[in-house]
Parts: structure tokens; sequence; C-alpha cells
């Protein structure tokens, strides 16, 4: 990632900068008083030492002017900031994920943390200003909170939380549509940086829903009393004090614990695996020595590539993604099935597995998103030269019948993800699986013999071992990036 | 019939009126308002009787 990313621009405290491989956070003068003294409070090195709040540390207190001697000597660039401004540096997220990739587990966990850090932040004289998954990232399968400048003062005899709404709109409302009328969060926060209205859930319901919990309270009524609030203008807005903090406290954990229970309820609708993947296991056409033989083949690559970083693309249960974590690798899996990265996520995060399960399609990889496009990276250039190795097992005859992309795309893209291997199975057209997909028009696809798919591998890498696993002259390859390949 | 319905539910997220000066967040903080003078009052109603209670347990 470069500078030209737009990263917090919107936040009235400062901003953030990458330079390098560094985070730094410029907090602006009128606002450092009470970032410093936030830093040095036991509260937030608490969280930090949870690792609920990404790690923080002071930096830089005067204005830095880059000289071109530091460049030269290999100093850490550092952005130019204003009289008085401060500077913070964040322990850098491995691998940056968005909403719009999370399965309803993960948002949730998010939603979770923020209320759990809005009630701790409470206890001590402060408050959440903003409450959006954008705050959040996967630290692993582990959310980590990463907006330090979310916190601010809270004046005790307040009873609201400005935040709510929005903690509603892009937390609850989305996870119940999700659980309740199947709508895929990615067609939400792919389209909508702020969540969902009320009212759009509204005109989603029908009319007996609408009167159901936790719908009534969350959907119905606002709708209705939204008519109402066109009269008022500005002044619901405005600032209410209570004369008593203790009443004030207490509305507000009572807020944050129906919000608790409500994703609680959305998350609990939602029904077992359910995906067009979710059976794959039971009804794919591996016997059992197949498997194993598979098993045993990326096992030993494992102990002899020793890759660090692995992307597993369609890993499916993330059998493979739990191998590799196993033998000390961090591991990004993506699949197209929120069901099966939902239920590898929960088994990475009971495990503790170095494992960061996204929903993504590789065929059609998350965009760019956001102002100027600038905001949220897309997947592959987040990806490209991040991985030392790729798993592609079980997908290429996917990728080439059901996508219809040539194969010799599918091997220029992932030379230009991975830094060195590509772990791929070969997948022969006569193949009841592959036949299966084709759907009868197997004659398109006759070229596709194992001759073929290795001239056009060694295109891009160079064939350093390939084993037969018994199951219809499938074929594992391990390649390596060739020098030529950029 | 599932597309049919993912594409009908995705047309739903398009407004089907313009509310172009209209504010649509101002529903849910009614809402929050009202909800926390209700929350507010039972603040007060249990504290009043936790009061009574303590006064039956020192009359025993």
């Amino acid at each position: 990632m470069t500078n030209s990313w737009k990263h917090s621009i919107r936040d009235p405290a400062g901003r953030l900068h990458v330079m390098g491989s560094n985070l730094f956070r410029q907090v602006y003068a009128e606002y450092a008083e009470v970032y410093r003294g936030l830093l040095e409070s036991t509260f937030i090195r608490e969280l930090q030492d949870s690792g609920d709040l990404v790690q923080t540390a002071l930096f830089h207190e005067e204005p830095y002017r880059p000289s071109a001697d530091d460049a030269a000597e290999g100093h850490v660039k550092l952005p130019a900031i204003g009289n008085g401004d401060i500077l913070l540096t964040h322990k850098k997220i491995p691998f940056v994920s968005f909403p719009a990739e999370w399965p309803p587990e993960m948002l949730h966990a998010a939603g979770q943390l923020t209320l759990k850090l809005s009630e701790q932040a409470l206890a001590h004289g402060f408050c959440l200003k903003d409450a959006t998954p954008y705050n959040v990232l996967f630290d692993g399968p582990k959310p980590v909170f990463i907006d330090f400048l979310s916190f601010e003062p809270h004046e005790p005899n307040d009873p609201l939380w400005f935040a709510q709404a929005q903690f509603i709109r892009t937390f609850l409302l989305p996870l119940l549509v999700n659980t309740e009328l199947r709508l895929p969060l990615s067609s939400l926060f792919l389209t909508k940086r702020d969540g969902i209205e009320p009212s759009q859930v509204y005109h989603m319901l029908n009319p007996v829903k609408r009167l159901m919990p936790p719908f009534v309270t969350r959907v119905a009524l606002p709708v209705w009393l939204s008519a109402k609030a066109e009269n008022s203008a500005g002044s619901i807005y405005r600032k209410r004090t209570l004369k008593n903090s203790l009443q004030a406290n207490y509305i507000l954990l009572a807020q944050f614990g129906s919000l608790r229970r409500d994703m609680e309820r959305a998350l609990g609708k939602k029904s077992k695996l359910t995906g067009s993947w979710s059976d794959y296991n039971d009804t794919c056409t591996y016997d059992e020595h197949s498997f194993a033989n598979k098993d045993v083949f990326v096992e030993q690559f494992l102990m002899n590539g020793k890759p660090r970083r692995v992307l597993d693309v369609g890993c499916n249960t993330g059998h493979f993604s739990v191998l590799a974590a196993r033998h000390g690798a961090e591991v990004v899996s993506i699949d197209q099935d929120p069901a099966v990265i939902g239920a590898l996520w929960k088994e990475a995060s009971s495990e503790n597995l170095s494992i960061l399960p996204l929903v993504v399609d590789f065929a059609r990889p998350t965009p760019a998103l956001g102002w100027n496009n600038a905001e949220y990276p897309s997947f592959l250039d987040r990806s490209r030269g991040y991985f030392d190795a790729i798993f592609m097992l079980a997908v290429m005859h996917h990728l080439v019948v059901n996508d219809q992309i040539p194969l010799d795309e599918i091997m220029d893209l992932a030379s230009r993800v991975t830094s060195r291997y590509l772990i791929i199975e070969y997948v022969a057209p006569d193949d009841p699986q592959f036949k299966r997909i084709a759907r009868g028009r197997d004659s398109l696809y006759q070229h596709m013999t194992s001759d073929f798919f290795e001239l056009t591998a060694t295109n891009y890498f160079r064939i350093l071992g390939k084993r037969e696993i018994g199951n219809h002259h499938r074929t594992l390859y391990i390649l390596e990036k060739s020098r030529h390949v950029k | 019939m599932k597309h049919l319905m993912t594409v009908m539910y995705l047309c739903l997220l398009f407004p089907v009126n313009a509310h172009a000066y209209s504010d649509p967040g101002s529903g849910l903080m009614l809402w929050q308002l009202a909800a926390s003078f209700f929350v507010g009052l039972l603040f007060y109603i249990k504290r009043i009787l936790s009061a009574v209670n303590r006064l039956f347990k020192n009359d025993k």
C-alpha cells in the first residue's frame, strides 16, 4: 500500500498516514492533550494488553521536517505534522479486510467488540464517537479495534450514545437482513458505506414481521417516528443532560445491553450450514485413500517449503488452511460461500489458529471502494506479492468451467499474487466433478489435458514436484514462480 | 427462484420515494430518546422498590 490511499480522512481529530511498512496517526493540536492523556491511562493499556485495541504508542511531539539525508540513511520516513500536533504509531494488522468480505459471524464479533469497548470506555469517562465495522480489523480470527481516535471524553450526565443509530445501521440491521432475509452482507457493504436504513429494511418486511421483535423497535417504530421527526428539524439532536449521572449511566448501560441481546438473537437465528459448498466433503468424489495422498503431499510441501504466508483459494471447509496454520503459516482463506467461511472462522477462533477466513470469490475479487476509490484497496491490491504460497486445490476446474477463465489467465494471476509457490490440483475433463459442472459441454474442454496444463503452467512457473493422487488422475503440483515473472 | 428473490431484495435497497432533504437517521434518534425516557423511569422505580425492600427488612 502506498500513501496515495485515503485512510481515515473523515475524522476531525486526526488522520492516518501509511509510510512504507509503518502506520502513523497524526492527532491535530486541539485534540493532542486528550489523546496523550488517554494513551497513558491504565484503561487503554489494559485494552492493548488484551489485544482488543491495536497497539499504539506516542512517536513524536514536534513538527518534523523530513530531510533528504534521512531517506539516504534509511531512516523511517515520517509525515510532516503541524505545530502542536502529535504523531502516534500503530502496530500493523497483517492482512486488512473489510466488512463486505466478512461472514455474519465476523460482523457479529466486530459488533460485540464495539459494544464491549463502549461499556468499558463509559466506566472511565469516555465513549465511542462512532460505531462502524470499519473501526475493526481481524488479526487472524481475532477482532481488533483500530480507531484510537474514536474514543472521546463523555459528559457523565449525558444519557445518549450518539453513535447508536450508526451501530444499528452498520451492525444490527445488516446482520438481521442477512439472517432473516438471506441478503448477502457483501451486497450491502459493497454498495453502502454507512449500512442500511430502517426505512429500507421496513419495505423488505411483511406486515407481520414488522411487528415482531426486534424489528418492531429497531425498524418499524423508528420509521413511524421519523415522520414526526421531519417537523422537529435539528432539535432532536440537541445535547441532553440529566441531573443524576447514575441515571444517565444506567440508561446507557441498558442501551448497550439491549443492542448486545439483539445482536445475539440475530445471529442465533442463522440456521446451520446451508451454503452450496457446505456438503462438499460429503458429495465430492474423493475416496479415503486419495484424500490421504493429497493430505500427505500438501503436508510434505509445508514441511519442506516452510511458507510464511499462505492464501488458500476456494478453501471450502478449510482442511488445508488448518494444516498450513498448524505448520506455522499465517493463512488467509477465501471462499465465496459465507457458510463455510463462518464455520472456519469459528474453528480458527476456538482453536486460536492464525487463519483469516474471508468471503471472496477469486474470479470476482473485492474491488477498490470508497472516496476516490482509494479508501479501501481491492483484494488483489492487498494480495499481490504478500503471499509466498497459494493453494488452489480442486479449484482450477471451477474457474475454467463456471467462470470461463482461460487457464493461462489463472496462471498469470496466480503468479502475480504469490511471491514464490503455487500448489495446484489438476483435474482432467473426464473427472466426474469436471463433467458435472461442464453440463454436457465436455467438447469445449477436451484440450485441458495434463500436457496442456503443464505447458501453460511453465510459462509462469517451474514444476518442482507432482503426484497423481489416485482419484480419476487428479494430480497435485508444486510450482515455483519463474525468475522472469514480475 | 433464490436468485430472483435476491434481485428483488436488491431492488428494495433503492428507495422508492426520494426524500431529498429528510434525515433518515431521525427516527432512530427519536426512538432512542423515547426508550431512554422509559429506562430512566425504570431507574427511579427500581430505586424506590429497593428502598421499600430495605424498609421492610429493617422492620423485621
